[in-house]
């Protein structure tokens, strides 16, 4: 059928079949910004557009009932073409125009439904309050950027509206001695997102694709016993049904990490074990969607179920199942006799790079230990010791796109498209699964709708790369929300002990920390993120006897891996937290605490030393740390000192500080590479190894090679992120961005400068030492000067010395650790155990904002999602191993309403000596210090240690008991049945 | 409005009635249903308005919960229909559609419950009306028959309401508990709260305590103790029962309270 509507102002027919809800019905109308971010429950407001002018999920229509209305899309925001400018459709709207500076846009994903949602706002109400915005986008969730900055869009765009020369207050910059390092600038990629315009993977995907999907475990443990597909593949459109006895049987590991991994391959294709409800049973590819899905319904399977291992107690229990029983192999290092005679060839194999200390048959993935001094000595030295257990529940990353792939042949060769972290890694791991050369592999990163670490694993490309490599066919895969809760990477939940020994001035002298990880039903990232639980957390002290344990157990929940923090939130909590509970134990101010053991510059991190991601480690001196100022700051907006009462009588007010660090990538492992060349009219192509996930490292590289160029912004495009165009990049991960991806740049940047003045000397006649770069775009001698243009025209000429091209890598030794204090109030409701972040500021010395307002973002948003993950964000599981809430309806990510009051990310500025033009990392550190703040504010309002995250009213009751049971009175199994709609 | 009806006696089970579409269509999206034909009622003209006839409020069925939360007649009302969704919930989601999906937590259908709302249904043999107190029976299930549709919901004028939830974060969620309260303006009070039970219910021994006990604090102290009693919530993977029933009584004495602050000390209705 066809529907008649009014679209973006122009009368079009809708193409539906009549079951079809608007959004798809939009989608093939060409309409791409009517996203789908929670597969139609309404529940993310991705796909809103403005139907008679009012805010509405197109997932909740059916096309057929909006005939005859007028819809609206972000793409009709655009100010109205004066007639013959061709320009001007690309033009952005005072609202659009307001969203792009004020660094609200980071992924994208989400900007066109913010953008109507803030635009039918503005058609009723010109000028709106704090609390008028809030509503208005109450809605519209976002995973990215916490909102805050949305509000200063949206009311400098009502002012620019009323009074075009409104100027906006500005926000802080940084280093007046640069031009565009440090300043306000626009994401490069952001107009484009305001726009609705062509970016992600599924903007790329042709009419003729085949869809992929896949038939998941029922069961979170079992063996597949028979399966048959002949039904499936009889159907009609049916192109190919994988399974594993049709697929390669080579092993790998879906971490992408730098080869060789730390991560055992402990995976296939397809196997004939399912270790998690959602593991792949069979995949059919098909003509569309509907058929692949009643293909699905045909495969007939039988299980043979076993027991499933769920919590950590199970995995280490005597006798408990085994999720990996497989035979055990070594590339290197491996014991010089390996015993397999126990192994079930069912379970397949691992192999491992080198060894990780596991032991698969007691359910154990990896171990490590180490330390420094002698912590049996510290304890004896001690006047107080504390020892305490904290843990942590599982949480979703939850990017608003979910899980994607789009792949193809071109020629002979394979496309991948791909919404990754990592296209190296994707093309090295995919290549080894189909057992081709990487020649025959290009990885196109698209922008990514969120990433988070999520999608640093290889998890779906290698399965739609096979499908296209036998098939020949475009092949579509993309998760929905509930396969991106049950079968994508997430948070490793986590168990750390901490025994903490100080003496009665508050000096630490033992830290003993424990951590041990829940891996779930594969290895990615087993060894590496328990002990980044230990290596971001313990440094923050300097304390001369301390031990450490890392490991981590299989069990049958759904898979994790890296998700932004990698381990350090878990270690960040367990640590803040006990030095905390350590300072009411000596009676102490924890901020007095905290200065006397932190760390502070010059100050050398032995203890990295035993922390080298499976090898090595190299210890650590510290060049730039920021907490001076960072806690003084804090300390003074929090009014620390002064006790806060409310007048609600059930209420009470806390307050509580934490420390956090990271790094900046891995020195040693990581490795970036960029490369500029000169166009013919002295303009610039940067080919950047680096993969933006909506975080601004693609402008953040544009302006670093800007700024040594002494060029516009503009006047630089950039590429990045694919196999076939750019150099190598180790990837997206590990807060390495801003310091191997802009170190890349910026070393490709001094060596253009370098052949840029070499080549001028032949255009001035004068040497090189008399020239210099001015802006813009100029080479200016003692005599005279030449523009890039002429520089370019000369050496592109038929007798220059060739187009000026500029390659460099970047690879470090020592690293930059950015530092941070997270301070909060909250408010405490001791009837209902909820709990209100009133304040909640966030200081962070990322020592130079090469972006500011998108540096703040990063803060905002990282800071929110740990509050979320903190106070109720948390995946419930029955006793059989399945997810009982896996969508956003059940699974509450923090919407606008759950702002703290009063919100504030605030950089410090510090000079390191390492990082591009002394930038250090901004993009995980935020993670690490909503959970121990929060519990020490609970505990500052009521007094009660919460030591399991989320702290969530029911458990805050229990804690204060006002509850009459310890725990909650039904088995999960009971929960399964009785969970209500 | 007639053909409809007809179109639904003729399709009988085959044909669903579509308001909003906010719970149909998800239920199709997550599998929950499947819907042959679906009979669209949002395009009837007339069945969308929120007026108010002397002391009484009519609701038409299409009202959507945007337009009831800009109505000033019964505060608890406006308040519940304001916790609903985001914006494009609202601007969409209808009473009738909150009323037909009969969830144990759905925020109007608590409100009105308290209110004491009267609903009419048409069918093809006439007309009825019905007391809100009989129309739920169970989990998504009512009184309306298969031939039926709600026409109109009514509300009187009472002197004062208010309307609270709880949810698992601050924002837009569905609700752990939820509670109304009612002064009518005889005096009496009634009480009703959602998530909590099968259907939303009413309190009604603690309402009769307030019957004979008026607004003191005591009695607001004992009332909501007889709801932590009346009450016959679940454990599911939001909330245990214990933390139901606990915070139930938290909300309905901190509605009370404010009641009775809004309130001139006057002494108790006696019937
Ligand atoms: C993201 C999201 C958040 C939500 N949050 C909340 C919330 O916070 N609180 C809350 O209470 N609800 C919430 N809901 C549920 C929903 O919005 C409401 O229940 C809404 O009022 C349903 O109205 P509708 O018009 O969309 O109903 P529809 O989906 O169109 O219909 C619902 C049911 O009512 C029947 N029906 C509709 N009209 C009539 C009629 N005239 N006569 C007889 N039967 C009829 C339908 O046949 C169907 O069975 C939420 C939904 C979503 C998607
Ligand atoms: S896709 Fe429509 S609200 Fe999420
Ligand atoms: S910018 Fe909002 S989801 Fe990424």
């Amino acid at each position: 059928m066809t529907v008649r509507v009014r679209l973006d102002g122009r009368l079009k027919d809708l193409d539906a079949a009549p079951g079809d809800n608007l959004r798809e019905a939009l989608v093939g109308a060409g309409i791409l910004s009517a996203r789908n971010g929670c597969s139609g429950e309404g529940s993310c407001g991705a796909c809103a557009v403005l139907v008679e002018g009012r805010q509405v999920n197109t997932c909740l229509l059916l096309a057929g009932q909006v005939e005859g209305q007028e819809i609206r899309t972000v793409q009709s925001l655009a100010t109205e073409a004066p007639a013959g400018a061709l320009r001007a459709p690309r033009q952005l709207s005072v609202l659009q125009a307001a969203f792009v500076e004020s660094g609200i846009v980071q992924c994208g994903y989400c900007t066109p439904s913010m953008l109507t949602a803030a635009q039918e706002l503005l058609e009723r109400n010109p000028d709106p309050d704090r609390e008028q915005i809030e509503d208005a986008l109450s809605g519209t969730y976002c995973r990215c950027t916490g909102y805050e900055q949305v509000f200063g869009a949206i009311q400098t765009a009502a002012r620019r509206l009323a009074d075009p020369s409104y100027a906006p207050p500005v926000i802080p910059e940084f280093r007046d001695d640069l031009r565009v390092v440090g300043k306000r600038a626009a994401k490069v990629d952001a107009p484009n997102f305001a726009r609705g315009g062509r970016a992600f993977v599924e903007d790329r995907v042709s009419e003729r694709t085949c869809h992929l999907k896949m038939l998941g475990s029922p069961h979170a443990h079992a063996y597949i016993k028979r399966i048959d597909t002949a039904a499936a593949e009889r159907l009609l459109g049916v192109v190919a049904v994988l399974t594993h006895l049709n697929t390669p049987k080579i092993v790998y590991g879906s971490a992408g990490q730098g080869f060789p991994e730390p991560s055992p391959y402990d995976r296939r294709m397809f196997g004939q074990k399912l270790r998690h409800v959602g593991d792949r049973v069979a995949a059919v590819v098909a003509e569309t969607a509907e058929i692949a899905s009643q293909a699905l319904a045909l495969i007939d399977v039988e299980y043979e179920v076993l027991a499933p291992v769920l919590t950590l107690d199970d995995a280490r229990a005597p006798g408990a199942p085994i999720v990996h029983n497989g035979a055990l192999a070594f590339v290197t290092g491996g014991p010089a006799e390996l015993d397999n005679s126990a192994a079930d060839p069912r379970d397949g194999e691992i192999l491992y790079q080198f060894p990780i200390h596991a032991d698969p048959r007691r359910n154990l993935a990896a171990s490590v230990s180490g330390g420094i001094g002698d912590v049996a000595r510290g304890f004896a030295e001690a006047d107080v010791i504390l020892e305490r257990e904290y843990s942590g529940g599982s949480v979703q990353s939850a990017p608003l796109e979910p899980h994607i792939v789009y792949t193809k042949m071109e020629g002979d060769r394979l496309v991948i498209h791909a919404s990754t972290q990592v296209p190296w890694h994707v093309r090295r791991i995919v290549a080894r699964i189909l057992d081709v050369p990487e020649t025959r592999i290009r990885v196109t990163k698209e922008r990514t709708g969120g990433a988070f670490g999520a999608k640093q694993d290889v998890v779906l490309e290698d399965v739609a790369a096979y499908a296209t490599w036998i098939t020949g066919r475009d092949v579509l895969f993309r998760y929905t929300r509930e396969e991106e809760f049950i079968a994508s990477r997430t948070r490793h939940p986590m168990t750390i002990r901490v025994k903490l020994g100080a003496r009665r001035d508050g000096a630490l002298v033992a830290i003993e920390m424990d951590a041990v990880a829940n891996t779930g039903p594969y290895g990615a990232h087993c060894l590496t993120v328990p002990m980044n639980a230990c290596s971001k957390s313990l440094p923050l002290f300097l304390c001369d006897n301390v031990h450490f344990t890392a490991s981590a157990y299989y069990s049958n929940i759904a898979p994790n891996g890296a998700y932004q923090g990698y381990g350090a939130p878990q270690g960040a909590f367990a640590l803040q937290l006990a030095v905390c509970e350590m300072a009411a134990e000596l009676g102490m101010d924890p901020m007095d605490l905290l200065e006397k053991n932190r760390v502070r510059e010059g100050a050398m991190l032995e203890i990295l030393k035993c922390l080298g991601e499976g090898r090595e480690g190299i210890p650590q001196l510290v060049y730039s740390c920021g907490l001076d100022q960072a806690l003084d700051q804090g300390r003074r907006l929090l009014d620390w000192n002064h006790r806060q009462e409310c007048d609600e009588a059930d209420v009470r007010i806390g307050k509580g500080v934490a420390l956090v660090q990271q790094g900046s990538g891995l020195p040693g492992l990581d490795s970036a590479n960029a490369t500029l060349t000169m166009n013919g009219d002295g303009t610039f192509m940067l080919l950047s190894g680096g993969a933006d996930l909506g975080t601004g490292l693609d402008t953040l590289t544009t302006k670093l090679a800007a700024e040594v160029l002494c060029a516009r912004i503009e006047d630089i495009a950039i590429t990045s992120g694919d196999t076939d165009v750019t150099p190598f990049d180790t990837g997206a991960y590990a807060s390495s961005g801003t310091f191997f991806s802009g170190g890349a740049a910026l070393n490709a940047a001094r060596e253009m400068k370098r052949k840029i003045l070499d080549a001028a000397t032949e255009v001035l006649g004068e040497p090189a030492e008399n020239l210099e770069l001015v802006f813009p775009s100029t080479v200016r001698g003692k005599t005279g000067s030449a523009t890039y243009d002429a520089i370019a025209r000369n050496t592109q000429s038929g007798t220059g010395r060739g187009q000026l091209v500029a390659t460099a890598h970047f690879i470090a030794d020592k690293g930059s650790f950015p530092y941070g204090a997270h301070f909060c109030q909250v408010a405490v409701n001791t009837r209902t155990g909820a709990v209100q972040v009133q304040k909640y500021y966030a200081l962070q010395d990322c020592g130079t904002p090469i972006n500011p307002e998108l540096a703040l973002g990063q803060v905002y948003g990282g800071v929110l999602k740990t509050i979320g993950h903190a106070l109720y964000e948390e995946m419930v599981y029955d006793d059989a191993g399945r997810c009982l809430n896996p969508n956003f309806t059940d699974y509450k990510i923090p919407g606008i309403g759950d702002l703290p009051d009063d919100f504030r990310a605030i950089l410090i500025e510090t000079d390191d000596p390492f990082g591009p033009f002394g930038g250090k990392s901004i993009s995980e550190i935020a993670t690490n210090g909503a959970a121990p703040a929060i519990a020490a504010a609970i505990h500052d309002a009521v007094g009660v240690w919460m030591r399991d995250w989320p702290f969530t009213p029911e458990k805050i009751l229990r804690a204060l008991g006002k509850l009459e049971s310890t725990s909650g009175s039904a088995t999960r199994s009971e929960l399964a049945a009785q969970a209500i709609q | 409005m007639t053909e409809a009806l007809e179109l639904k006696s003729r399709l009988k089970d085959k044909g669903v009635f579509l308001a909003g579409g906010t719970d149909l269509v998800v239920g199709v999206a997550k599998g929950r249903l499947s819907v042959e034909h679906w009979i669209d009622l949002s395009g009837v003209p007339g069945l969308s308005y929120v007026r108010e006839e002397g002391e009484e409020l009519a609701i038409g069925p299409l009202a959507t919960h945007a337009m009831l939360e800009r109505s000033a007649f019964a505060p608890a009302l406006a308040q519940a229909a304001r916790t609903v969704g985001g914006p494009a919930i609202r601007n969409r989601g209808t009473i009738a559609g909150n009323l037909g999906t009969a969830s144990p937590a759905g925020d109007v259908s608590v409100a009105l419950l308290a209110l004491d709302a009267r609903i009419a249904l048409v069918g093809s043999h006439g007309s009825r009306s019905v007391p809100i107190r009989d129309f739920f029976v169970g989990p998504g299930k009512t009184r309306i028959a298969h031939d039926e549709l709600i026409q109109e919901v009514r509300i009187r004028r009472s002197a004062d309401s208010a309307f609270l939830k709880l949810g698992k974060r601050q924002s837009v969620a569905i609700a752990l508990v939820s509670a109304a309260v009612v002064r009518q303006r005889d005096g009496r009070v009634a009480i009703a709260l959602g998530s909590v039970g099968p259907t939303p219910l009413r309190a009604a021994r603690a309402e009769a305590h307030l019957a004979l006990a008026g607004l003191a604090p005591e009695a607001i102290g004992e009332a909501a103790s007889l709801v932590r009693a009346e009450v016959t919530p679940i454990d599911d993977h939001r909330a245990s029962a214990e933390y139901r029933r606990a915070v139930s009584g938290v909300l309905v004495r901190r509605l009370l309270e404010q009641l009775a602050a809004s309130s001139k000390p006057e002494s108790p209705a006696r019937a």
